[in-house]
């Protein structure tokens, strides 16, 4: 224990406890919510994808952020540079497409995971279910805001 | 600013009232569900990943819906659930094969509730604060009711600051936002979105969304 001996005229006449100086200034009864990096990851879709009949296509990049621990992630997605941002971990997008010669609208699945140490993974993928070739006819341009947070428990 | 702060006496830091933490094995081809009594007076808004590696690597975020189109990509998916006794939590396996599935989950409490709760120990105990991290500051928490049209939230910060938010379904059960389906379509895509001066609940109907809780942070 650390501490500072109060002497009056040669007497010691008390003792203070001091603490032992480190990071952790303050504690709480409980686990607060912790966030220890914050990042962005940008992906694009490019209109002109093809995606053949039966086929899945993954467009993806990667971003080194945060500690390495297996922590909970919050993302903020940004489409096409809208004014709108939106707060979730999983979109199911709406894009326009060609089935064949056909025009219509199809869905991008687009997600963020922790894919290892302190790599996170920004992932859109097209399931083409149908039996002609699938062209994707409109970009996309994807930015994400990603806070990473230490994880409450032991690892 | 204060959101350049690690940590702000003006503002209140949010806690965790709960931690559960444990293993399961997802059978391939349908849904494995668990139950796990959590313990607490009150429905707690609960948030968690899960892996199917002990090591959480790649480790996914818990939602509360899945994919349903197309299982033609192996994977999992994942979704969790509160209610006044339990948390559940379904684990669709399309992966190929049985996989011991991994999951952590954590809570906050709602703000219309004040119980108490008993102290949460863990291995982090001695590291409640660190000043390595940053706490979220939070501007504002509450629930809006929601049926058939969006509620919008003021902030005015003059950015878009970081938002967390859990739905309660008409049968009771709060969780995380579900999947958002985009472009948002009034009354029927779930999801919130925020610029720099407001937060928006859209209104969930293809969920059957009663109610979103909230926390409006200053941290951007």
């Amino acid at each position: 224990m650390q501490g500072v001996y109060l002497v009056s005229l040669g007497t010691t006449i008390g003792f203070i406890s001091m603490a032992r100086t480190n990071r952790y200034l303050q504690n709480t009864d409980f686990i607060l919510l912790a966030s220890d990096d914050v990042g962005n990851i940008t992906l694009n879709v490019p209109s002109g994808s093809t995606i053949p009949a039966g086929a899945n296509k993954v467009f993806e990049s990667f971003q080194d952020i945060g500690a390495s621990a297996a922590a909970p992630l919050r993302c903020i997605f940004n489409f096409n540079n809208s004014s709108e941002y939106v707060i979730t971990n999983r979109v199911l997008y709406s894009v326009s497409v060609n089935v064949g010669s056909f025009p219509t609208t199809g869905s991008i699945e687009i997600s963020v995971e922790r894919y290892s140490g302190n790599i996170i993974r920004l992932y859109a993928l097209y399931q083409n279910s149908a039996s002609s070739t699938v062209t994707i006819t409109s970009n996309i341009d994807i930015q994400v805001k990603v806070r990473t947070f230490k994880t409450p428990f032991s690892s | 600013m204060d959101k350049d702060f690690q940590y702000s006496t003006d503002f209140v830091a949010d806690f965790i009232v709960g931690m559960w933490e444990d293993s399961f094995l997802a059978v391939n081809g349908t849904t494995t569900s668990i139950v796990v009594p959590h313990g607490l007076s009150f429905t707690p808004l609960v948030k968690g990943n899960f892996s199917s590696s002990s090591d959480f690597f790649p480790s996914n975020e818990m939602s509360t819906s899945v994919i349903l189109y197309s299982f033609s990509v192996p994977g999992m998916q994942v979704s969790i659930y509160a209610d006044g006794v339990n948390i559940s939590i379904n684990a669709y396996n399309f992966t190929g094969s049985n996989k011991t599935l991994y999951w952590r989950v954590y809570a906050l409490m709602p703000d219309d509730i004040d119980a108490d709760v008993g102290d949460i120990t863990t291995p982090r105990s001695d590291m409640l604060f660190d000043t390595d991290n940053l706490y979220l500051k939070v501007l504002d928490r509450g629930h809006v009711p929601i049926s058939t049209t969006s509620v919008v939230i003021p902030h005015n910060l003059g950015y878009v600051p970081y938002v967390e938010a859990w739905v309660t379904f008409s049968i009771g059960t709060v969780g995380p936002i579900p999947l958002a389906f985009l472009p948002i379509y009034p009354n029927s895509g779930a999801a919130v979105t925020a610029d720099e001066s407001t937060v928006t609940f859209h209104a969930g109907s293809i969920f059957g969304i009663t109610r979103y809780d909230y926390r409006i942070y200053i941290d951007g």
